[in-house]
């Protein structure tokens, strides 16, 4: 325990070197939680569609917290791998799996901050009331939201060869990940070519649980099944980010 | 004899695009010895060096560190060496102090045992003058300097050294040389890797030069001099410096001559009796004030396994 205590201690050192970068992790998700979700609860209001759309786009931004928050702290793996220390502390004396939950333990606390203060900002400037009897399984579905997305971007930066390819591959990922999916607007009323690829997206099924806890009220009828898929999902990264970090690493 | 505590056996690494880095060596390291890995850029130094300390598998062959196989115990292996790879190898957002502070945790010191050992390593590494300055504004020779002072910290029994004093002050260096020299006394192994013939020539007890992935020659610096082809340094200096003098040196076709103010060095092969006779030879001509025959250094065995690449690793 003491070796993932210190990873994670030093991926705190590293990301609170320049504090602004984590502050904007935070920030944006609020941003877009205000943004949208005051100006869009009018128009689609407007609309009669009878959505309550802050609550319903609460889910979203938790879900945009962790998956946020590792898009960019994978940058800083990917640093390290091309700086050189990446290599130096595959010779330190812990196990590989050892380093992956020293580094989801930060992320993963980093997340739960993250969520906090989307809840907070949710119910001090829209009123969502979030039920305290929710914040646990938000915090527990945004920690392992945070590993899947993380060990995800971790096989990634470990793969791909070259800062412009790790860019544009994770670049055009989080846009696909982020826009075909139900994190904005409900996923039935998607074009139905595109509905497809939002179900098969982990982004849907991790937004879906969240929501299941900001707006119990919302229409989840695959919940059992997207619960399945996306430990599922966290599992499967897990194992092939492992196995990348103990295979050769060239 | 000392055990050996690192074995190497047909050890070999092919890379993914089919380059083969490490083909096939085989090398022993005896416990509190300073051994050498040299060659050239590309000789596979540093691929040995990753294998051995985890960071590469093997593609054939068997390593064996601290008594585990790198391949099939790598955490038992990583328990028992500490490794400085490059220089570039810091935590460039964080300060020198915590760059070292973080390595402790990193090997599980507490923060009290951390502390003090981070204080003596400063210390005994000069390393005062930018502690709380980020290593990304470090000089290059004060961050191998720093990497050092990282290795130096950890107990382990087997210190990995890739191009350790590459960049340093000439007397900054001198104090590096002699706080691994100290390490080996304290029963510690270290492996190092390094272009530079005489840092090689001054600490290491045994050596193994390397060439695209293959070893040319191993063991101490006198068994290398006896397989290098009996190549000889001959110092002579006439009692005239003559025109007549300088061409029956010249004649006799050594590989190099050099002459700096009526001195000449050739260096020479073949049996030193020859050269003996050669010298005695030109001497009842142009008689001698001062000759002098040494064996090669390790410069001049590098000139005969590589060729050209020796005055290239110089030159670096």
């Amino acid at each position: 325990m003491r070796y993932i205590l210190a990873i994670a201690f030093r991926d705190f050192r590293i990301r609170m070197s320049n504090p602004v970068l984590p502050l904007w992790d935070v920030l944006v998700p609020v941003v877009y939680l205000l943004v949208f979700g005051s100006s869009l609860e009018r128009w689609i209001g407007a609309a009669g569609s009878g959505l309550d759309y802050p609550r319903f786009f609460l889910g979203g931004v938790l879900s945009m917290v962790s998956f946020g928050i590792v898009f960019n702290s994978s940058y800083a793996f990917f640093e390290d791998l091309q700086g050189g220390i990446f290599h130096e502390m595959l010779t330190y004396p812990f196990a590989r799996w050892e380093m992956l939950l020293g580094k989801l333990l930060f992320n993963a606390a980093f997340s739960v901050v993250g969520v906090g203060v989307c809840v907070a900002a949710g119910f001090a400037i829209l009123h969502i009331n979030v039920k305290p009897a929710a914040w646990l399984p938000i915090a527990l579905w945004s920690v392992v939201g945070t590993a899947g997305w993380y060990y995800l971007f971790t096989w990634l930066a470990l793969s791909l060869r070259g800062f412009n390819a790790y860019h544009t591959t994770t670049s055009a990922l989080y846009l696909v990940l982020m826009f075909v999916s139900n994190l904005f607007y409900p996923a039935q009323q998607l074009p139905s070519a595109v509905r497809w690829l939002a179900w098969l997206n982990p982004v849907t099924w991790q937004t879906d649980l969240l929501r299941y806890y900001t707006y119990p009220a919302a229409d989840l009828p695959y919940l059992p099944f997207e619960m399945a898929a996306f430990v599922a999902f966290v599992i499967v990264t897990f194992w092939v980010a492992n196995r990348k970090l103990n295979g050769t690493i060239e | 004899m000392s055990q050996e505590i690192v074995q190497v056996e047909q050890l070999r690494h092919v890379y993914r695009k089919g380059k083969v880095a490490v083909d096939g060596i085989t090398f022993g390291v005896r416990q509190g010895e300073i051994f050498g890995l040299l060659g050239p850029n590309g000789a596979g130094k540093t691929t040995t060096v990753r294998m051995l300390t985890t960071i590469l598998r093997p593609t054939a062959g068997r390593a064996i560190v601290a008594g585990h196989d790198v391949a099939h115990e790598p955490l038992e292996v990583r328990r028992k060496i500490v490794a400085v790879l490059q220089e570039n190898a810091v935590e460039t957002l964080l300060s020198t102090v915590d760059n070292l502070l973080l390595y402790g945790y990193l090997h599980g010191y507490s923060r009290a045992e951390t502390r003090k050992r981070v204080d003596r390593v400063i210390a005994a590494l000069g390393l005062e003058e930018h502690v709380d300055a980020r290593a990304q504004t470090l000089s290059g020779g004060y961050k191998r300097r720093l990497q050092v002072a990282k290795a130096l910290m950890i107990d382990a029994p087997v210190i990995f050294l890739d191009e350790a004093t590459t960049g340093m002050d000439p007397l900054i260096k001198r104090r590096v040389v002699e706080l691994i020299r100290e390490e080996a006394e304290r029963g510690r192994t270290v492996v190092l890797t390094t272009q530079l013939l005489d840092e090689a020539e001054e600490l290491c007890q045994r050596m193994v030069l390397m060439k695209e992935g293959k070893i040319l020659s191993a063991g101490t610096m006198t068994e290398l001099r006896q397989r290098a082809h009996k190549a000889f340094r001959l110092f002579v200096r006439f009692q005239q410096d003559t025109p007549d003098a300088a061409a029956m040196l010249k004649a006799l076709a050594p590989r190099s001559l050099k002459t700096d103010h009526g001195a000449y060095e050739i260096t020479v092969e073949g049996s030193e009796d020859r050269w003996i006779r050669e010298m005695a030879r030109i001497s009842e001509r142009h008689p001698l004030e001062h000759l002098e025959i040494r064996a090669a250094d390790l410069e001049q065995i590098f000139f005969e396994l590589y060729g050209d690449i020796a005055s290239e690793a110089n030159a670096n």
